[in-house]
């Protein structure tokens, strides 16, 4: 399977300050990717890069397979971005914005009406930009990557500043393109919104990828079991189980991989083998403990 | 290219500035013909070098000299209009982020500013051919009120376009250096204080001119500046039209270059600063707003 974006220890430094540090990325086709990091991490020069906007200091970026250095245009014809906060002239109205990019893009106006109508945006048309409210902003912003109808779109931070409604209709919107056969780049600060609606996910931490990997994956299910003494005969009997794949300590408890309708087999498990338990419930962790598990270990 | 030229003219056309500035300039045409009007009719008979200058005012409203006039303001006040146009254009897309916005669809950056370049300049001639239509009408207004004949030769209407070619060839420096610094500053007031800054030093406090008077090499880095050339350009498109500023003004012709060197230095001014900037706009990142 081709990778549509592809970067090989991609760099950028500007002056001493490293932005981003010999990342290497692959989204595949088809898929949501969700790019997090906290502010100032590194994701939106990154997007830059990939966008062909900044020059990284080393390495390359592979964009359905052109280098975005030498082959830009090629690279980019099928790429719709919405980078940082969208950018448009305050002047004109949503609808004129979006025909300046449709004619320098030689497409129809019949287009603009298309995507105006996808963004719920149409009623709205003829006001000027200046006048939109944030999550009009957003929206529009998302129409005017959407208007050549490319396979790859990025967006950078396509929540900020929208209320739960707004950002729940974003979420969606972006389901929806996914659904449609579109890659999604999806770049956040916002882990909730990452792990509903990305099946893999990229953290960024000062430059660095710190975690990649599905959704899924990368988060722990299983059960957590906290006994009363005795943690190393329950170890043993839990190892000596075909349905425990990974025994891990957690604070005074194990998390163990299991399935979690096996609690009350491990329960009884431990009962009989005379190790008395304190807890025993199915644990599942968050994106968000998750990304706070992993940049902590980084501190350490 | 054609589709983006489109779509900065939509840009530029839309934009309040580019009226707002227009109207101000061909609202100070109209002044000016209306001073040269009333100091030609409201003042008494004079003789000497004052008559020729009431002369030469008198020929500026009347036909075929009436197009010099617009000419001349296109060169003159034009010129500082052209400076907050070019870098408006240019600087508003850093501080709007449109930059950006653009360059991610397309990222063929000296195709978008050769194209932004051509608007900018295309926005000019309408603006030029404006104010030539503007003091037409005046010069149909005036003319009967000076008891003068309103023909205009079929010449005249061919130095005309050449005239109006020669005029925005004469901002075309102006203009590209304007870009170069907002590219360079990434800012419309970057732009703007560069562009008006040389066009201050070279006519207002006439600075450069103080070096033709050590002369050797300094007089000949003198008439090789922009201004000391497009002095020669404009010149010519007053003379075009039977005016003569020369016998009013302490303009010696013998120190103005030649029309040919005028033509030249100009070109490779505006092709060092076109250089420029395509160098400089090509390789530099675009990195957020501002």
């Amino acid at each position: 399977m081709d990778a549509v974006i592809r970067t090989e220890e991609l760099t950028k430094r500007f002056g001493d300050r490293i932005a981003v540090d010999r990342i290497n990325l692959e989204v595949h086709p088809g898929e949501i990717f969700g790019f997090l990091g906290p502010n100032g991490a590194g994701k939106t020069t990154t997007i830059g890069m990939l966008l062909g906007l900044i020059r990284p200091t080393s390495g390359r970026a592979f964009v359905f397979g052109c280098d975005i250095q030498r082959e830009a245009a090629a690279a980019l014809r099928e790429v719709g971005a919405m980078i940082e906060a969208p950018a448009f002239y305050p002047y004109l109205s949503g609808r004129d914005n979006l025909r300046v990019l449709a004619r320098a893009a030689g497409l129809p106006d019949r287009r603009v009406e298309e995507v105006l109508a996808q963004v719920d945006l149409t009623a709205r048309a003829r006001d000027r930009f200046s006048a939109y409210s944030q999550g009009m902003k957003q929206r529009l912003g998302i129409a005017a990557a959407l208007l050549h109808e490319p396979r790859l779109i990025m967006l950078d931070e396509p929540t900020n500043g929208l209320d739960p409604a707004g950002q729940l209709e974003i979420r969606n919107l972006v389901r929806s393109l996914s659904g449609s056969g579109r890659t999604v780049f999806l770049c956040s600060h916002l882990l909730h919104e990452v792990e509903q609606v990305c099946q893999r996910v990229a953290i960024l931490k000062q430059g660095r990828i710190i975690a990649q990997g599905e959704v899924a994956a990368l988060l722990r299910r299983g059960v957590l079991v906290r006994t009363i003494g005795e943690r190393e005969r329950a170890e043993t009997l839990l190892r000596s189980t075909p349905w425990v794949s990974r025994i891990s300590e957690y604070g005074d408890a194990f998390l163990i991989d299991a399935p979690g309708d096996r609690t009350a087999d491990i329960n009884a498990l431990l009962t009989a083998g005379g190790v008395p338990v304190a807890e025993i419930r199915h644990y599942e962790t968050s994106l968000e403990e998750f990304f706070l598990e992993v940049t902590a270990e980084r501190e350490r | 290219m054609i589709n983006l030229i489109r779509a900065e003219w939509v840009k530029l056309s839309r934009r309040p500035l580019s009226w707002i500035l227009l109207t101000i300039f061909l609202v100070l045409l109209v002044v000016q013909v209306l001073v040269q009007f009333a100091l030609t009719v409201g003042m008494p008979v004079r003789s000497g070098i004052v008559s020729a200058q009431f002369e030469e005012w008198r020929r500026g409203i009347l036909f075929p000299g009436i197009f010099a006039t617009a000419l001349s303001h296109v060169n003159g006040l034009g010129g500082i209009f052209a400076v907050i146009f070019a870098a408006g254009a240019i600087g508003s897309e850093y501080s709007w982020g449109t930059l950006r916005t653009h360059l991610a669809r397309d990222p063929l950056r000296d195709r978008y500013l050769l194209a932004k370049l051509a608007t900018i300049m295309l926005t000019l001639a309408v603006a030029t051919l404006l104010s030539v239509a503007l003091a037409s009408l005046l010069g149909v207004i005036l003319a009967p009120l000076l008891g003068a004949s309103m023909s205009v030769a079929p010449g005249d209407l061919i130095n005309l376009i050449v005239g109006i070619l020669r005029a925005l060839y004469v901002l075309l420096p102006y203009i590209l250096l304007t870009a170069y610094a907002t590219l360079l500053t990434r800012s419309l007031l970057g732009g703007l204080a560069v562009g008006l800054s040389y066009i201050i030093v070279e006519t207002g406090f006439g600075a450069l001119a103080l070096l033709r008077v050590l002369g050797g090499v300094w007089a000949l880095a003198y008439n090789l500046t922009i201004g000391q050339n497009i002095n020669t350009l404009t010149l010519m498109n007053r003379h075009a039209f039977g005016l003569r500023p020369e016998t009013t003004a302490p303009l010696d012709l013998s120190q103005l270059p030649s029309p040919l060197q005028a033509t030249l230095v100009v070109a490779v001014y505006s092709a060092l600063f076109l250089f420029l900037s395509l160098r400089l706009f090509r390789t530099r990142d675009i990195a957020g707003p501002g």
